[in-house]
């Protein structure tokens, strides 16, 4: 850092402690814009979800980061029923709390990618995406995720990836409903990235 | 045959833009496996029939 004249240190500093590749880049910090994105690297797969459940999945933001649209990937259909898409906050112990966004409803009455408006800046942090099902439509889902919350304490042959709680179908609640189970199969819910901020 | 599904996009629960895409015959396969699995796996040992087993026996190897 060349101190020029008339700059003070602590402006140079602040500047350089928030430039986040300064000394090291940070693989997770590294994310493209303009498309839908998982921090997880896994085997796609796809998964009949349950009706009236409320699924939670980790989302961790490396970096401060600006989103437009969260969605699902629906490959067969629930005739005439919808989901409810929205983030959440961290609660206690990798367990979802308040409320952060709750994007309204997408319908699953057909096949492809549904995508719910969510405009929404966050800094840096774990939250959850959620999906609320009043069907049973088969969705995209990774059938192994970095395993955060643990393995299947009996033979360890399993790895959460989210919660799963019963919620007759509405709004997301807020908070997330208490006395959730961990599951291995629930659906991917992807955020797409407006900016890196 | 590719089929034609739509990027929908929702607003405050409302349809706001839809834009086509074409899901490939491949990638179609590996949805009616993955449903085959999802449905067979369901069962009891004792209800699968012969013929169900050589689909889902089929469906895994589409997936490998």
């Amino acid at each position: 850092m060349l101190k020029l004249a008339g700059e003070l240190i602590e402006g140079q500093l602040a500047d350089h402690m928030a430039d986040l590749d300064a000394h090291t880049r940070n693989v997770g910090e590294v994310l493209k814009t303009g498309v839908y994105i998982d921090p997880n690297i896994g085997v796609h797969a796809a998964v009949a979800v349950l009706a009236n459940k409320l699924y939670a999945i980790p989302f961790w933001v490396p970096r401060a980061m600006t989103i437009d649209y969260i969605a699902i990937d629906v490959s067969a259909l629930s005739g005439g029923h919808s989901c409810y898409l929205g983030i959440y906050n961290d609660g206690t112990n990798l367990y979802p709390g308040t409320l952060l966004i709750d994007a309204g409803e997408v319908s699953v009455n057909t096949n492809g990618l549904k995508a719910a408006a969510c405009a929404k800046s966050l800094t840096k942090g774990l939250y959850w995406l959620a999906v609320a099902s009043e069907g049973t439509p088969t969705v995209s889902y990774l059938s192994t995720r970095y395993p955060i919350l643990g393995r299947l304490s009996t033979n360890l042959a399993v790895s959460y990836n989210g919660w799963k709680v019963a919620h007759v179908y509405a709004a997301l609640p807020d908070p997330f409903t208490a006395g959730g189970s961990l599951v291995s199969d629930a659906p991917l819910v992807c955020p797409k990235l407006v900016s890196l901020d | 045959m590719p089929e034609t599904r739509y990027v929908e996009e929702y607003k405050d629960g409302k349809l706001v833009n839809q834009e086509p895409y074409e899901v490939s015959d491949e990638q179609l396969d590996r949805e009616e496996a993955e449903q085959v699995i999802h449905e067979l796996s369901a069962k009891a040992d004792n209800e699968m029939t012969t013929l169900e087993m050589a689909k889902f026996l089929k469906a895994l190897a589409k997936l490998r």
